[in-house]
């Protein structure tokens, strides 16, 4: 799947024949020169980021998801194909962003929520007004 | 042969009169509906029944409207074709054995084929625009903040919004109207959308009207959809509008950008789903994890699970400094190229969707493929900024949408200029 593993710059849309030498566009580089921290000059796009099946279990089992042994190898495959994909973000500058962010307060004061038995009525299972779940350890 | 546009039919009547009385609309199936069942397009919500309404749906109810349904999507609003969706796909009215892009694909697909008269989607990454310019209808991406997200099952919140679907401009931004404006129970909300009339901006004047077109957004794109793209370009240019090329170097990393922070929101969102509050009873076999894992298992499908299990990976020890934070900074390159862009120029345009609309099954097996459909449509949502994408014409007898990206809260400017572009 090399044609997912292009240049920075290259970009490939679906339903599209690849670009396979699409210039850097010259405006980007000068951004980078002038006003952004240097990044490695040649990024490393063709690092190849494998996936073996044990990773998979892994970020599977801390995500709580069970997997079974076809979707592990399936995900190893297109994780491997993804991740790679991703690796153009090693080459993104880093930018000064003005936060713009402001905090929203309010007081507290009491308001009409749910009632028990609203709360409990998508409950698979409840036991006296509570939801039951399974053993913790 | 139906469309398969709705999840679940059903009739809530809303007040008597107000600006949208007598009118039909379709819900997209995230958004909370009291009452009536609220699935995601997912298994793990099959029954889920919301014991409250969304904000939206009591902005419609209260404006006269009537809720005819909840529709189809991609599960949790993941895909780009409304095809991994748990209830089967959605076809696309124009051409059945096409998909009706996603992941909003009922919402425009109902639209199109007069099964309602509006609707309301969610666009996270393009899950509006898309659908809207595959079906050959008007959808509207609002600025983040201008629409309540309260009652909207999260995916990527810092990416999302509510938006209206519709058959022409100005009855988009009559929904708009109802919809937009601050609410308490959505501290993300802004004060921008308050009393704010957009379906009078819908006169067609762009008269000095300036368009820049981000050369990055047409490089790459089909053929026949450049073609229509320009054509109606030209027609602008021909009613007063002054178009010229921008360069906006930072939207060759919004894919990657995108996947990973809207993967890392949906790991930590997505969370809540443990089979206890709701979703599927499973065997009471095994601990907590044990039981949760089994649940997740069973009520996910495959995509949501790929999302879940890359961007626990994106935000896991030893990686957040490559992904999330790489993928944060891309954001902020984004905004900056944009405003830079909006400094010059009074909207910016491009095509919708850089190619037509897929086969039927064609993309499901190729993930990835998936993603670099939304090359065009992510970067919106990165910079916060509203869109609308318009029928633009067809090529090979397949819808072409145009897309128009606007200042933050500058809808007004987009409809208008929209309404240009479909006259």
């Amino acid at each position: 799947m090399c044609r997912h593993r292009l240049p920075p710059g290259a970009r490939v849309v679906a339903g599209a024949v690849p670009r396979r030498s699409a210039p850097v566009p010259a405006v980007r580089r000068d951004y980078r020169t002038e006003t952004l921290s240097a990044g490695p000059e040649v990024p490393c796009y063709m690092s190849e980021t494998p996936v073996d099946p044990d990773e998979v279990r892994h970020v599977a089992d801390l995500a709580r998801i069970d997997l079974d042994e076809d979707e592990v190898d399936r995900f190893a495959v297109q994780f491997a194909d993804i991740l790679s994909y991703f690796d153009a973000l090693d080459d993104v500058p880093e930018v000064d962003a003005e936060a713009d962010l402001v905090n929203v307060m309010r007081p507290d004061e009491v308001r009409d929520g749910l009632t028990q038995e609203e709360a409990l009525r998508n409950a698979p299972e409840t036991e006296d007004g509570y939801f039951k779940g399974p053993s913790v350890s | 042969m139906s469309l398969d546009a709705f999840i679940t039919e059903t009739t809530v009547e809303g007040d008597d009169d107000g600006p949208l009385a007598g009118r039909s609309v379709a819900v997209k199936d995230n958004i909370s509906t009291e009452g009536v069942r609220t699935t995601c397009g997912s298994a793990m919500l099959d029954d889920y029944v919301p014991p409250y309404d969304a904000t939206v749906v009591e902005r419609l109810k209260a404006a006269g409207a009537t809720v005819v349904g909840k529709t189809n999507m991609d599960e949790f609003g993941m895909g780009t074709t409304t095809e991994t969706s748990a209830f089967g796909p959605t076809r696309n009215p124009v051409d059945r054995s096409r998909v009706p892009g996603g992941s909003s694909g009922g919402s425009a697909a109902a639209v199109a084929a007069g099964e309602a008269d509006l609707a309301l989607g969610s666009d996270t990454g393009g899950s509006i625009r898309c659908p809207a310019a595959f079906c050959g209808v008007v959808g509207i991406k609002p600025t983040y903040g201008l629409v309540s997200r309260y009652g909207l099952v999260a995916y990527a919140n810092s990416l999302e919004q509510i938006g209206p679907l519709a058959p022409t401009v100005e009855s988009a931004a009559e929904l708009l109207e109802v919809i937009a404006g601050p609410d308490d129970r959505d501290a993300t909300t802004r004060d921008a959308g308050a009393d704010a009339a957009y379906a009078d901006a819908a006169d067609g004047d762009v008269e000095g009207l300036t368009v820049g077109v981000p050369t990055e957004l047409i490089e790459g794109a089909d053929e026949r959809v450049v073609r229509t793209f320009e054509a109606a370009l030209a027609d602008l240019e021909a009613q007063g509008a002054e178009t010229h090329e921008v360069s906006l170097p930072s939207v060759e990393r919004a894919v990657q950008a995108y996947y990973v922070i809207a993967m890392s929101e949906a790991s930590s969102n997505l969370a809540r789903f443990d089979g206890v509050r709701y979703g599927p009873e499973t065997e009471g076999e095994g601990n907590w994890n044990e039981a949760f894992a089994r649940v997740r298992e069973e009520g996910f499908g495959d995509e949501v699970k790929r999302r879940i299990l890359l961007g626990t990976y994106a935000l896991s020890a030893g990686y957040h400094d490559k992904y999330y934070a790489k993928a944060q900074d891309a954001r902020a390159w984004l905004k900056r190229d944009f405003d830079e862009a909006l400094a010059e120029a009074d909207v910016l345009a491009s095509p919708t969707m850089p190619v037509l609309p897929f086969e039927l099954g064609e993309s499901l097996d190729d993930p990835l493929r998936m993603y670099l459909a939304d090359a065009n449509t992510v970067p919106v949502n990165l910079a916060n900024l509203p869109a609308i994408s318009v029928p633009a014409g067809e090529a090979d007898g397949l819808p072409v949408g145009l897309q128009l990206i606007g200042g933050a809260f500058d809808e007004r400017t987009l409809v208008r200029a929209a309404s240009a572009v479909e006259a």
